[in-house]
C-alpha cells in the first residue's frame, strides 16, 4: 500500500517535471522560429525547404505536450509522443557527434552562448526518455486514464 | 489491446493537428513569423551547386516572396581563385576582408585587408558604412577547412552588397604562392 503511494507520488513528480521542462523548452523556439530553423539547419539532416516548417511545428508540439502533462490530460498519449520525440533527438545528437559537428544543441534555449551538442546532452535526453516511458507504462496500466 | 492502440493513435493525431493549427495561426500573426517553405539561394563552390538557406521573417519587407529575392539588386556571391584574387589585389580593384581571429591576422595577412574576425564579431554591430553596395569585396579565411569567408560573403550579399567574392583557399594558398603579406594590427 505504502509502495503504491510512493509510486503514485513519483508518477506525479515525473509528470510535472516533464511538463514544465517541455513547456519551458518550447518558449524560446516559439518566439523566434527563424533562429530555431537555423539551429535545425546546422544538424544537416533535413532538406532545406523543410527547415522552416519543422522549426515552426516542433516547439508547438512540445508546448502542447507540456500543457497536457501538467493538466493530466491524455497522459499516456503525451508520454508516448514525448518518448518518440526524445528518442529522435537522441539519435540526432549522436549522429551529430559522430559526424564531428560542433553545433548548438537548441535543446532548451536559443541563447548563442547556450550549450553545444555533447554526450552530456545525450545523457540528459536519456533521462527524459526514461521518464516519459515510465509515465507511458504507468498511465496505460491505469484504466481510468483511458476514458 | 487493439482498442488501446487505436485510442493512442487517434489522440496522437489530434495532439499533432491541434499543435499544427496553433503554430500556423500564431505564425501568421507573430512579427517574427516565418515563411512555411524555407527560402534559399544557390551558390557554386568548386563547380558544385549548393543551396544556402535564407532565414528571414515575414515582416522583412526587403524580401520579395513571389520572386524569392530581396528587393534590392542581389548578385550572388561567387568563388574567386588565387590568380584572380591576386589580380584584384595588384590592380587595387577590390577590398579584402580577413575573417580570421585578430591573433592570426596580426601574424600575417594580405596587405590592405580589413580584419573582421567573424568569431569575435556581432552582426548587429557590424557595419561597412563607408563602402558602396557595388564595391568589389573579397573575403578570405585560413584555407579550405574554414567556412568564415563564405559565411561573411553570404551575409554581405544578404545585406545588399552586390559584388562579393569568397577566396576559399585563402591565406594558406596566398602565403604558399609567396605573395606579399603584412604583419601587425594595421591593414
Amino acid at each position: 500500500m505504502k509502495s503504491n503511494k510512493f509510486i503514485l507520488i513519483i508518477t506525479y513528480a515525473v509528470r510535472f517535471i516533464l511538463g514544465f521542462l517541455f513547456l519551458y523548452a518550447s518558449i524560446d523556439k516559439m518566439i523566434n522560429p527563424a533562429r530555431f530553423a537555423e539551429v535545425v539547419y546546422h544538424y544537416r539532416v533535413l532538406p532545406i525547404e523543410l527547415l522552416n516548417i519543422v522549426a515552426l511545428l516542433v516547439p508547438w508540439i512540445e508546448a502542447v505536450l507540456g500543457v497536457t502533462l501538467l493538466l493530466g490530460i491524455w497522459v499516456e498519449t503525451s508520454a508516448f509522443i514525448l518518448s518518440s520525440i526524445t528518442l529522435f533527438f537522441i539519435v540526432l545528437m549522436i549522429s551529430a557527434i559522430a559526424r564531428g559537428l560542433n553545433i548548438e544543441c537548441g535543446c532548451f534555449t536559443l541563447d548563442p552562448e547556450g550549450s553545444l551538442v555533447s554526450w552530456k546532452r545525450v545523457i540528459e535526453d536519456f533521462f527524459i526518455f526514461a521518464g516519459s516511458m515510465f509515465l507511458f507504462f504507468r498511465a496505460t496500466g491505469r484504466k481510468q486514464l483511458e476514458k | 489491446m487493439r482498442r488501446k492502440i487505436l485510442i493512442i493513435v487517434s489522440r496522437v493525431m489530434r495532439i499533432v493537428i491541434v499543435s499544427c493549427v496553433i503554430a500556423l495561426v500564431f505564425n501568421s500573426f507573430s512579427p517574427k513569423g516565418i515563411p512555411l517553405i524555407t527560402r534559399y539561394r544557390k551558390i557554386t563552390i568548386r563547380g558544385n551547386e549548393l543551396k544556402v538557406p535564407i532565414f528571414i521573417v515575414n515582416s522583412d519587407r526587403n524580401f520579395d516572396n513571389k520572386n524569392r529575392q530581396f528587393g534590392f539588386a542581389m548578385h550572388p556571391a561567387e568563388e574567386i581563385n588565387l590568380k584572380d584574387a591576386f589580380k584584384c589585389f595588384a590592380n587595387g580593384t577590390a577590398i579584402f576582408i580577413d575573417t580570421r581571429t585578430s591573433d592570426r591576422y596580426r601574424l600575417g595577412h594580405i596587405p590592405g585587408a580589413i580584419s573582421l574576425p567573424i568569431e569575435e564579431l556581432s552582426f548587429e554591430e557590424f557595419s561597412l558604412e563607408n563602402l558602396g553596395l557595388d564595391q568589389k569585396i573579397v573575403t578570405y579565411c585560413d584555407g579550405e577547412e574554414c567556412s568564415e569567408s563564405i559565411d561573411l560573403a553570404l551575409y554581405l550579399e544578404e545585406i545588399g552588397f552586390s559584388n562579393i567574392y569568397f577566396f576559399i583557399s585563402g591565406w594558406q594558398e596566398w602565403k604558399n604562392a609567396g605573395y606579399q603579406s603584412s604583419e601587425g594590427d594595421k591593414p
